[in-house]
């Protein structure tokens, strides 16, 4: 039997689909939610209007875009209870002479949190 | 990494989907103005153009940073993992993969500030130069220090505090203070 040409391609693409996800679930694993998105999703549609670009690279405009709410006055715990490995990377700082790391992979989370260190308000931000 | 206050003003800052400049912005939920984050000051609002107070800070591996304070506090997201970000593992030139998210160190260096003017060491730069450096910005004394095994550079005053600091990509740098010198060991040695 002759198979179409036009289906022996539709299904030579539906293969390396197959293959690509494959690959990419051994390569990756399966997506969790760790990669996922993880800032609070946007506010009930808090928005905020001003002069900006709406996509990197983009054009200065007047657009309206989404606001992230993120966490305020998140708890910290002493050194040894940090489930940090030695090469995770933290924004360190002293200030009132106490020293608070903040773990990188939060704040890749939200961009920014607001903190305190001391009787300071802090934002640590990456 | 700022003081969130302005004067006696306390802020909260959310994050808001925009760019400046391709930097992120952020928004207050006090008087809902704009804030650029390499900028650190109000882009929009009533208090346009109030910078914040930098605080300086030190963004190294867990391990350095313990070693240095081991009486140190660490913020806690309880139940998340966070999003791993890893410097080491994308070789200069070479493609990044998804994850863990991964960055070029090639393009990553120290920006510095000091009397108004401003200077970028490129990591790239301090693995063959002499560290610490010992130069004059703003007409001040500054030594740089660089740790690649800590990933990270800062810069401290001649009585041996920490300078603000920032660890950011060149071109980002240059974005933000085009005026900016930049720092080659060859010229130095």
């Amino acid at each position: 039997m002759k198979i179409p040409r036009n289906f022996r391609v539709l299904a030579s693409l539906v293969v390396a689909a197959a293959l690509v996800a494959a690959a990419g679930y051994l390569l990756w694993g399966p997506r969790s939610s760790a990669e996922e998105p993880q800032g609070e999703p946007a506010s009930a549609g808090r928005t905020v209007r001003g002069r900006m670009q709406a996509r990197p690279g983009g054009p200065m405009e007047d657009v309206e875009v989404a606001v992230h709410e993120v966490p305020t006055d998140l708890p910290t715990v002493p050194a040894e209870e940090a489930p940090l490995e030695d090469d995770d990377l933290v924004l360190g700082v002293v200030v009132d002479a106490q020293a608070v790391a903040f773990p990188i992979r939060y704040l890749a989370m939200f961009e920014v949190v607001d903190s305190r260190v001391g009787e300071t308000p802090v934002a640590p931000t990456w | 990494m700022y003081a969130r206050q302005v004067g006696d003003r306390e802020l909260t800052f959310d994050f808001a989907e925009g760019l400046l400049r391709d930097n992120l912005l952020f928004v207050d939920r006090e008087t809902g103005g704009l804030w650029s984050q390499l900028h650190g000051a109000a882009v929009s609002g009533p208090l346009e153009g109030s910078p914040l107070r930098i605080i300086p800070a030190l963004q190294t591996t867990w391990a350095f940073w313990r070693e240095q304070h081991p009486d140190t506090r660490v913020l806690m997201l309880a139940g998340k993992e966070g999003r791993p970000y890893l410097y080491r593992n994308r070789p200069p030139g070479t493609r990044p993969t998804r994850r863990p998210t991964q960055h070029d160190t090639s393009a990553l260096g120290l920006g510095l500030v000091v009397g108004g003017e401003a200077m970028f060491f490129p990591f790239r730069e301090l693995d063959s130069a002499p560290t610490p450096l010992q130069l004059e910005l703003g007409g001040r004394p500054v030594s740089v220090h660089y740790r690649p095994q800590a990933l990270t550079a800062w810069g401290e005053d001649a009585q041996g505090n920490l300078l603000p600091g920032v660890l950011a990509y060149e071109e980002g740098w240059k974005a933000f203070n085009p005026d900016s010198r930049i720092y080659r060991a060859r010229q130095r040695q």
